[in-house]
């Protein structure tokens, strides 16, 4: 009889280590930003690991948490200064090109992820800054007309010839045997 | 340019063909003593089989040589009376016609597996130059890709965004991928019509290694304003840039003779000149309405889809009644060459299949004759090198055969009583007419530039021009012989549907070719060289001392295309002012920015990015992903079908990196929309044991690199990503 007790079901709570582990993976997708201030960005990670803290699910590993904060922290803000109602993720690329766009992270560094009263300045160069913007499409014609060719029954022949490899080479060499031919005997 | 005193559309049809019949005749002038003189020393010598193929084949050659010599004769007597009178130029009165263009026009960039920077550096000059003449307004640019390699296409988009972040140019300078590559360049270009053609009246269509100032944009563009009968305008693009031996050279001659030469071509093409693919400008509408290339009926070579379409798309134009014109006097148009003899042999093979296939086009109903003659002209100008080929063959052979027979040549008198020349004096009479009709176009072009001291002096002066030449011409006949024999093994393999294998496609890292390159791709070359020189010393020493200029080009083959391939000797010539081009002595503004430019991002030869470095980027750069995502087209309703193999490939891709998957999953996976925005998450929110060691260290790269670098660096962006990741 097995005097062990049954194994919880429930997932035991991540380790510090884990969240450790989190925060660093986000100071890392920051500083993918191109965002430079150290406690910037060390004030950015504390807050949003924070935030993920408190939004742990069981079996969700803090990582994935921490990730998922970030975005749904950058979604809101992208959604804010872009005058967007969805934080999906086209809006979420959007968001990151304008970003790289107007160079907000080394112009408005202070201002990243923050909810609340940002420059106007911000708001214009983010929404003006849109990559996908092109001159619409209205499809013309250009069909080819089929060329109208002169075809003479030797170049079917021709063309017959050479969709067998075999009697296209052996046609060559009989080709230019008999002109080599033809020369020589022409010159004896 | 003149004054406006010329309207094309009021050109009388009979000038045309008086300016035609007189250039034939002119050809059948020179041509006709000198085909006299050569049946005359068979005549004398014995006629047979071997000599009559020999005349013939000479005709042909001395005909095509007589017809370039007489354009730049030509070229060079209507220089001498101030220029041309019907020049597409002179259409304009440029000193009254300031208006502003109201025809919106694009500037078209089809590119494919070019160099990013490169790209974006050209696109980036012709733009300033409009901004400059205050004519932005009326230009939007299209950079059109057609790449296909990851690399390439990650490289593309990330200098484009530079670009137009640099220039504050979104909405102005844009940048299309294609999905599916139809009918390659051309096919390109009829997409962006088939999507955009009908918002803008005329295309400029540039290279990816053009340049075009905006000055001769402007004046192309109100040169088509001006004439509404005109459907294509092709300027004359200057080379430049060249670095090696081989590329200097070339800039060289085309630089000094081309002027000669083009006067001469407008000169009897008039309106029915040809499209030489870029550096033109189209009129939108006629070119989506006729010149969509049709396919050619039956299999390839000369079936299937047209490979060299620019002649093909004059021709259709012209059919459709839409003058084309060459603007032979236009300045500011510029485009550069291949840097090494392999790298233009290989060039050539792409259009010798192109103009080989035109064959079918020669005889095809409702082209202008003019047309039918600019595509013979391209087929002889590469059939040429077989027929000297042969020439030289049956030379040797003729000569062989007296020697084998133990006869000696004893001529006997001419066939025409009047002429008591001897029959070395004859012989010496053909070398010196043929001589003669080769240098013609040199002497006429110093002759030409006499009357311009400061041109003279932008080459150097006098004694640089003409050691520039005699060097250019010693080099060239050196190279002659190998091109000859590059183009006969090509037409061969194009008649045999084969494709030809270069064993290797290495560059050294000043640009020079690589020995080992030299090496495989001449030893035959060189083996023929040393081989027929035995054999034209066992015939006769004489004819081994007649042969000696071609068979040298051959047995020198190596070192020779080594050394005018290396970038070294070139800027050596370079500094010494020899071999200089005004366009290099006083650079225009435009190129000098597209140097500075290139310089200020590496130079020219930036490193080849590592494999999947493009996709390793696209997928953890934060930025590189959105701008990659930016120019995706999201699926309105997913395949389930395709949902699952995405998903399938999206998780080895993280598990098992990059390496696990085919090149065409991970190109797939690049063209989904849907997979390039779940990789970008799923990776950064992924525990680290979930990922492929490879992922975890970009990761780590990414936060350490990424904080110190400008947000989009401009030009080989993806280069960065080591191959070593991976390993």
């Amino acid at each position: 009889m097995n005097t062990q007790p049954a194994p919880s079901k429930r997932p035991p709570a991540p380790s510090e280590a884990a969240w450790s582990l989190a925060a660093e993976r986000v100071e890392c997708y920051l500083r993918a930003h191109h965002l430079t201030g150290d406690r910037q960005v060390a004030r950015l990670t504390a807050d949003l690991i924070g935030i993920a803290r408190t939004r742990q699910r069981p079996g969700v590993e803090p990582v994935t948490l921490a990730m998922e904060t970030v975005e749904a922290c950058m979604g809101a803000w992208f959604a804010h200064l872009l005058g967007a109602e969805v934080a999906d993720g086209p809006l979420l690329a959007r968001g990151r090109v304008a970003l790289a766009m107007g160079d907000v992270p080394a112009r408005w560094p202070e201002y990243f992820l923050r909810q609340g009263t940002v420059p106007v300045e911000l708001i214009r160069v983010m929404r003006e800054a849109d990559l996908a913007r092109r001159p619409s499409v209205r499809l013309g014609h250009m069909a080819p007309t089929p060329a109208k060719l002169a075809v003479s029954p030797l170049w079917l022949r021709l063309q017959v010839s050479y969709r067998w490899p075999f009697v296209r080479v052996v046609t060559g060499l009989v080709m230019a045997i008999s002109v080599l031919g033809t020369v020589w005997a022409a010159g004896r | 340019m003149q004054l406006q005193d010329f309207d094309p559309e009021q050109l009388d049809p009979g000038v045309a063909f008086r300016r035609r019949g007189f250039v034939g005749v002119m050809v059948l002038l020179v041509l006709a003593p000198a085909v006299a003189l050569m049946a005359d020393l068979h005549l004398r010598t014995g006629y047979d089989g071997w000599k009559i193929v020999h005349l013939a084949i000479f005709t042909v050659l001395f005909g095509l040589l007589a017809f370039g010599a007489l354009q730049a004769l030509l070229g060079f007597m209507v220089a001498r009376q101030g220029g041309d009178a019907c020049r597409i130029s002179t259409s304009v009165d440029w000193a009254e016609d300031r208006a502003p263009i109201r025809a919106r026009t694009a500037v078209v960039m089809p590119v494919c597996h070019e160099d990013a920077a490169r790209v974006m550096a050209g696109v980036r000059v012709v733009y300033e130059s409009l901004e400059a003449d205050g004519r932005l307004p009326d230009f939007d640019f299209f950079v059109l890709s057609d790449s296909t390699d990851p690399n390439c296409w990650v490289a593309e988009e990330v200098a484009w965004a530079a670009l137009v972040r640099e220039l504050g140019a979104a909405g102005r300078i844009f940048y299309r991928k294609r999905r599916v590559n139809t009918n390659r360049k051309a096919g390109n270009l009829a997409d962006f019509c088939r999507r955009w053609g009908s918002h803008y009246r005329y295309m400029v269509v540039l290279d990816a290694d053009s340049v075009m100032t905006g000055g001769a944009i402007v004046a192309l563009a109100r040169m088509m304003e001006r004439n509404p009968g005109v459907g294509l305008i092709q300027a004359v693009p200057r080379l430049v840039n060249g670095e090696t031996v081989f590329a200097r050279l070339q800039q060289f001659a085309s630089r000094l003779y081309g002027p000669v030469f083009t006067a001469g071509i407008n000169y009897w093409q008039l309106g029915e000149a040809n499209y030489w693919g870029h550096n033109a400008i189209i009129r939108v509408a006629p070119f989506m309405k006729h010149c969509a290339l049709p396919e050619l009926p039956g299999a390839g070579p000369f079936g299937g889809r047209i490979m060299s379409h620019d002649y093909v798309e004059a021709a259709l134009m012209r059919r459709a009644g839409w003058q084309v014109w060459l603007a032979a006097d236009v300045e500011g148009s510029f485009e550069e060459c291949p840097a090494n003899l392999i790298d233009f042999a290989k060039r050539d093979r792409r259009w010798l299949q192109g103009n080989l296939q035109h064959a079918r086009l020669v005889v095809a109903p409702g082209f202008h004759p003019a047309s039918r003659l600019h595509f013979a002209l391209g087929i002889a100008s590469y059939l040429a090198s077989p027929f000297w080929l042969a020439f030289l063959v049956l030379s040797t052979a003729i000569v062989w055969r007296y020697k084998a027979t133990g006869l000696t040549p004893l001529p006997v008198d001419s066939y025409a009583a009047q002429l008591s020349w001897r029959f070395q004096t004859e012989a010496v009479l053909l070398l010196g007419l043929t001589l003669g009709l080769l240098f013609l176009p040199k002497i006429l072009a110093l002759l030409d530039l006499r009357s311009r001291p400061a041109e003279v002096a932008a080459f150097g002066g006098w004694s640089r021009l003409t050691g520039g030449i005699f060097m250019e011409t010693v080099l060239f006949t050196l190279l002659a012989p190998v091109l000859m024999l590059f183009h006969t093994k090509f037409i061969l393999l194009t008649l045999l549907r084969r494709s030809v294998g270069w064993k290797t496609q290495r560059r050294g890292r000043d640009g020079a070719s690589d020995w080992r390159e030299c090496v495989s791709t001449h030893a035959g070359h060189t083996a023929l060289g040393v081989s027929w020189l035995a054999l034209a010393w066992w015939i006769s020493p004489m004819l081994a001392a007649w042969m000696s200029p071609i068979l040298a080009g051959l047995i020198l083959s190596i070192p020779v295309s080594y050394f005018t391939g290396c970038a070294g000797p070139g800027l050596a010539l370079k500094r010494a002012h020899f071999l200089q081009t005004p366009e290099e002595s006083a650079p225009p503004e435009e190129l000098a920015r597209l140097e500075a430019r290139l310089a200020s991002s590496g130079g020219r030869r930036v490193p080849s990015p590592a494999e999947d470095a493009g996709l390793l980027e696209a997928v953890t750069d934060p930025y590189v992903n959105a701008i990659h995502l930016s120019q995706l087209r999201a699926k309105d309703e997913p395949l389930p079908a395709n949902e699952v193999r995405f998903a399938v490939l999206r998780e080895r891709l993280l598990r098992e990196g990059p390496a696990a998957l085919l090149a065409r999953d991970k190109l797939a996976l690049m063209q989904d929309a849907d997979s390039m925005s779940r990789l970008h998450r799923m990776l950064w929110a992924a525990p680290a044991e979930e990922l492929a060691a490879g992922w975890r260290r970009v990761l780590e790269r990414q936060g350490a690199e990424e904080a110190r670098a400008p947000v989009i660096r401009h030009g080989a962006r993806v280069a960065a990503v080591e191959n070593r990741i991976w390993r």
